[in-house]
């Protein structure tokens, strides 16, 4: 079974190039950069090599933690992981999960990001050469750090499948709270920290402490134990390798349970929800100036997002992913600025660019479900505001929280208003942009139903170009927008109210302007728009 | 009265997906008040001509008239004029049956009063007044087919482009369906339905069209295509029969 699995995956490899030449050359590209990272990884196990032990103990503790966080977090929250091999994929067959497992395993041992990674953890090894009884603490090293390779790609399977199985549960919105409020409440803890004590005071005493305290987890345990030898206690070298090999074999068994839950339960259904109710023709009778001002088809288009933003998990994620990523980001950041006023008042404004950024591929989630909108022959205009409004509902609150927790933490309440302004200017300007590209370069994205982790075979290189075009266009149009938060912190005075005004009158104009132009390539590509995303 | 114009006309219609050539030059002219069957096996290009008939696939050449209207060159005339049930494209899977069929009307521009009355009367024509508040991604693959019938009539279209009907669909449902366009048809509407099961295209259409290979095969009244043979001889003498019969014998099971 293992040879026909790993035959399966030459012979999809193969064909997949065969169609697409041109994703060999990104394949290429993607080793090729990987190559090019080995030799500054080289150094840099020379020069740790020249270190004490317990220097090179808290230095690959440290970076193994990274490493372990970044293989559960980048599937999570960056989609594109090749599912050619989705254990879903085998459900027809009636083959057991027992009898899949080895294939998978080594399958999953296949992939430039696993072999790099396997690579990495090798030099991280060879950091321990020059050390008292070189050749056991080579041994050790090398056990720790390819058990603990193992791990990392055993949890990045393990965590996909579980997120998967969680957001098509009853319990989505439980999960989506508890991931945002964790991910705020460690960026809080630690601005809090670095405020009172100061950065060099976290390095020394909490972090140093933690690091010891990884180093007799699973997850840096297999890069500490050398120290173990080094010092003569042997014990502590074994049982930490130990450990390690206990953590990727129960890793691998909630694998296995995962792949057997996933061989029975498809992931293509709504949990089982009934609703009371119609929330289309309620949009639709809503009363009220503003919304006589808003076109019906908008307002349907609206009620429509707003539940696949509740409901759908490749939504979810995308919300989950747009809050969770910067917010970690900015508290990392915030961790070595020291919760600087600037730095405090760039993060809501990088949230609202990369929410709106987000949304470059926009159109895509509807898949071939647009072909109603198309057939109707609505405008592309209404359907594009439609959807605008749904991110602009959630969004904008959470920019304006997010304003309100910058101005808190950096103690300037007085310019919470213009921040908070900049912010929603971003997001409109980034949101007309995003517009544009959804309908001129669309890729496809996960169909409804699937995993929301995925990525369609073919879709890498068109997902690369659209997302570059995007980037570019952000970034021309976001100093426009930023610039007078910018003096106002230079020079003060009259900048500040102008940002109050121009914010949101900029990106407007820009998110206005992006769906006019926007709808009115779509209504003369639509023929060609269920092509690229269905 | 069904007026003299075809009520759907396509005129050297052609696309092609890098090498594979789907549709080769297809001209058909509907006319107003037929129940038009669209045969063909598998790959032989009907859906790619109904997607380039219904505006959800732009043609490589060749022009698509509704009611005389060009669709590509007026699409905003032309579109309201038809209801389209497409096969194997995906819904808006998160809102609820009643939901869908109120979305599929409002972008049609009715009001909302006229779309709740009609929302209910359809669920109950079509037997879905139960699944009415379940999401349509809960929903089995002949209610899903059914619903995608609602969203299609709801506006009361003049011309119904129906991409396989009644596949998936149980038998008690099929007649309600058959029932629904026949009268559809009765009071001077036009149905195009493509389908794979013959005796139901002998059942209840009066005009048929058999294409293979992106190309027009025969195209007539039913009389006219399947002379004095049935529709399926007529049918597989057309596109070739299975071009090498092997006896499976390992499958019998004594």
């Amino acid at each position: 079974m293992a040879a026909a699995i790993l035959s399966l995956r030459w012979r999809i490899l193969v064909n997949q190039f065969r169609r697409d030449w041109w994703r060999l050359v990104f394949v290429v590209i993607g080793a090729i950069w990987s190559l090019s990272i080995v030799p500054a990884l080289v150094v840099g196990s020379a020069a740790l090599s020249k270190t004490s032990f317990d220097v090179k103990e808290s230095a690959l503790v440290a970076l193994a933690t990274l490493l372990a966080l970044a293989w559960v977090l980048v599937p999570l929250l960056a989609t594109g992981v090749d599912d050619s091999l989705d254990p879903s994929r085998f459900a027809p067959w009636g083959i057991d999960a027992k009898r899949l497992m080895p294939g998978l395993t080594i399958a999953a041992f296949t992939s430039v990001p696993a072999i790099l990674f396997v690579g990495v953890a090798a030099i991280m090894a060879v950091s321990w050469r020059g050390e008292d009884r070189q050749a056991t603490v080579l041994v050790v090293a090398f056990i720790g750090a390819l058990l603990t390779a193992l791990t990392w790609v055993f949890s990045a399977r393990v965590a996909t499948l579980w997120a998967v199985r969680l957001l098509t549960s009853h319990r989505t919105k439980v999960v989506v709270g508890a991931s945002v409020a964790v991910a705020g409440a460690a960026m809080a803890a630690a601005i809090m920290r670095v405020r009172a004590h100061g950065l060099a005071s976290l390095l020394q005493n909490e972090v140093a402490t933690a690091l010891t305290q990884l180093g007799r987890t699973p997850v840096g345990a297999g890069l500490a134990a050398p120290a173990s030898i080094v010092v003569g206690d042997t014990w502590g070298a074994v049982w930490r390798l130990v450990i390690v090999a206990a953590w990727a074999v129960l890793l691998h068994f909630a694998w296995r349970d995962a792949v057997s839950h996933v061989l029975v339960h498809p992931a293509t259904r709504g949990a089982g929800v009934r609703r009371k109710g119609d929330a289309i023709l309620a949009s639709g009778e809503r009363k009220g100036r503003i919304w006589s001002l808003v076109h019906p088809v908008t307002r349907a288009v609206l009620a429509r997002t707003t539940r696949s933003w509740r409901s759908d998990p490749r939504y979810i994620t995308q919300l989950v992913g747009a809050l969770v990523f910067p917010v970690m980001m900015g508290g990392l950041i915030l961790s070595f600025a020291g919760g600087s006023q600037v730095w405090m008042a760039a993060l809501p404004v990088a949230l609202g660019v990369t929410i709106g950024w987000g949304r470059h591929n926009d159109l895509a989630f509807d898949s071939s479900g647009s072909w109603l909108d198309i057939v109707s022959g609505v405008r592309g205009a209404d359907i594009l505001v439609g959807r605008l409004l749904g991110v602009v509902l959630w969004a904008g609150p959470a920019l304006v929280a997010a304003s309100v927790a910058a101005a808190g933490l950096a103690g300037r309440w007085d310019v919470f208003p213009a921040v908070a302004a900049t912010a929603l200017g971003a997001l409109g300007m980034a949101l007309g942009v995003a517009a544009i590209t959804s309908v001129l370069m669309p890729y496809r994205v996960p169909a409804p139903g699937e995993s929301p982790f995925g990525a369609d075979a073919g879709s890498i290189g068109a997902s690369l170009a659209g997302q570059l075009v995007s980037s570019l266009g952000t970034g021309v149009v976001v100093p426009f927008i930023v610039a007078p938060l910018v003096f106002a912190f230079i020079w003060g005075g009259m900048w500040w109210p102008l940002c109050v005004v121009w914010g949101p009158l900029a990106g407007g104009v820009i998110a206005w302007w992006g769906t006019s132009l926007g709808g009115r390539w779509y209504d003369t590509r639509s023929g060609r728009l269920l092509g690229a995303v269905g | 009265m069904p007026s003299d114009r075809p009520a759907l006309g396509l005129h050297g219609l052609r696309k092609r997906f890098g090498r594979t050539v789907a549709v080769d030059g297809i001209d058909l002219e509907i006319p107003a008040g037929s129940f038009y069957g669209l045969l063909g096996p598998n790959g032989a290009g009907k859906t790619t001509t109904l997607s380039m008939a219904t505006g959800l696939l732009t043609p490589d050449a060749g022009v698509v008239t509704v009611d005389g209207v060009d669709l590509w060159k007026h699409p905003t005339i032309a579109k309201p004029m038809l209801g389209v049930l497409p096969d194997g494209l995906r819904t808006f899977d998160r809102l609820t049956g009643s939901e869908l069929i109120s979305y599929a009307g409002i972008l049609r521009g009715l009001d909302p009063d006229v779309v709740r009355e009609r929302r209910d009367d359809l669920l109950a024509a079509l037997d879905l007044a139960a699944a009415g508040g379940t999401l349509v991604t809960d929903f089995s693959a002949g209610m899903a087919k059914k619903i995608g019938l609602a969203c299609a009539l709801v506006h009361a279209p003049r011309v119904l482009v129906l991409d396989e009907p009644f596949e998936a669909v149980d038998p008690v449902s099929a007649t309600g369906i058959r029932n629904i366009l026949q009268s559809f048809v009765a009071s001077g509407g036009t149905v195009v339905i493509s389908s794979h099961v013959m005796a139901l295209v002998e059942r209840l259409c009066d005009r048929v069209a058999i294409i293979g290979a992106g190309r027009v095969l025969a195209e007539g009244t039913l009389d006219e295509v399947r002379g004095s043979g049935d529709l399926e001889s007529r049918f597989v003498a057309l596109v070739g029969d299975t071009s090498e019969q092997r006896d499976l014998t390992w499958l019998q099971q004594s």
